[in-house]
């Protein structure tokens, strides 16, 4: 099978391609959500750690 | 030591975030096979075009994400409405989490076989959308999936939001046997629809393996956003907690 006439899949390529294309693009948006939520949940508990290490820092101080 | 082998061990966030860690990979790679051994098989090993009573063109290839994605559609809402009842029962908190992150993961394959079936419907029935039972149900569970995400970010207190949901969800279960039906009703007469009745014992093998390769495909990438899903709801539950603040992964 040529390359031309597997992307034309006998002239349906807007309805085969439309339904892959949307497949591929929901997975790959659902992975970089959860990348994101990741990193943010881990950002907000190393500040949490950091702001709890400042407040003791500072008791002892004073 | 064998009391400290045992499933419960695993019902705590504690010990269950490192292991979901470490299956995430797995089930993505597993799913990343299939999936693309899957697609080959569906582009290269089938016939271009179907004859018979069903005719169909190149485009009866959206078969191969269409009937997996709505399997996994249905499949993933019994598994929130399992995880739901389990912590309604036994008040696990685990349980609810487990819900929760399969639900997003869910909501996508429902929407996937709703738009994959809408560019199917157009070419072969000529019309994108019908009222037809299959589709209008499938449609409902959506729904169903946005009201039990939307119930559970409503409500600000975790432990109601999550009652409230699994509820929302144990009640939508009904839906699950409507969609199954709407099309292998006993007698066909009855099955007013124009979405076509399932013939998995008279489909080509090629296509069928390609279909159960994506369908396996499917649910294990579903079992590795799930695991994904439910490290950062444990982290966002549980991070006033010691055994957080002293992962590796919080201190970059």
């Amino acid at each position: 099978m040529s390359q031309a006439s597997f992307l034309s899949q006998g002239g349906y390529a807007f309805f085969v391609w439309g339904s892959y294309g949307m497949a591929a693009l929901l997975l790959v948006a659902e992975m970089l959500l959860l990348r994101r939520r990741r990193r943010t949940i881990l950002f907000r508990i190393g500040r949490l750690i950091r702001m709890r290490a400042q407040e003791t820092d500072h008791e002892s101080q004073t | 030591m064998k009391q400290n082998w045992n499933w419960y061990r695993y019902a705590s966030p504690a010990t269950f975030y490192p292991l979901a860690g470490r299956l995430v990979p797995w089930f993505a790679w597993v799913a990343g096979i299939l999936i693309l051994v899957g697609l080959y098989w569906g582009f290269f090993q089938t016939p271009d075009q179907l004859g018979g009573a069903n005719s169909q063109k190149e485009y009866y290839r959206i078969i191969f994400i269409h009937v997996p994605a709505a399997w996994m559609s249905m499949w993933l809402y019994v598994v929130v409405t399992g995880w739901s009842a389990l912590g309604l029962v036994f008040n696990t908190r685990q349980s609810f989490m487990m819900a929760n992150a399969v639900a997003p993961t869910g909501a996508l394959f429902t929407f996937l076989a709703l738009w994959t079936g809408s560019f199917w419907g157009r070419p072969s029935w000529g019309t994108w959308w019908d009222w037809d039972p299959r589709l209008t149900s499938e449609l409902i569970l959506l729904f169903l999936y946005g009201g039990y995400l939307a119930v559970h970010s409503a409500i600000d207190d975790t432990r109601r939001a999550d009652q409230a949901a699994a509820l929302v969800a144990i009640v939508g279960l009904v839906c699950v046997p409507i969609i199954f039906w709407s099309i292998n009703c006993p007698d066909p007469n009855q099955c007013a629809a124009l979405h076509q009745r399932s013939s998995l014992g008279r489909i080509e093998p090629n296509i069928l393996t390609a279909m159960l390769l994506l369908t396996f495909g499917f649910w294990s990438y579903a079992f590795a956003t799930s695991f994904a899903r439910i490290r950062s709801i444990i982290l966002e539950r549980e991070s006033g907690t010691q055994w957080v603040r002293e992962l590796p992964e919080v201190h970059p």
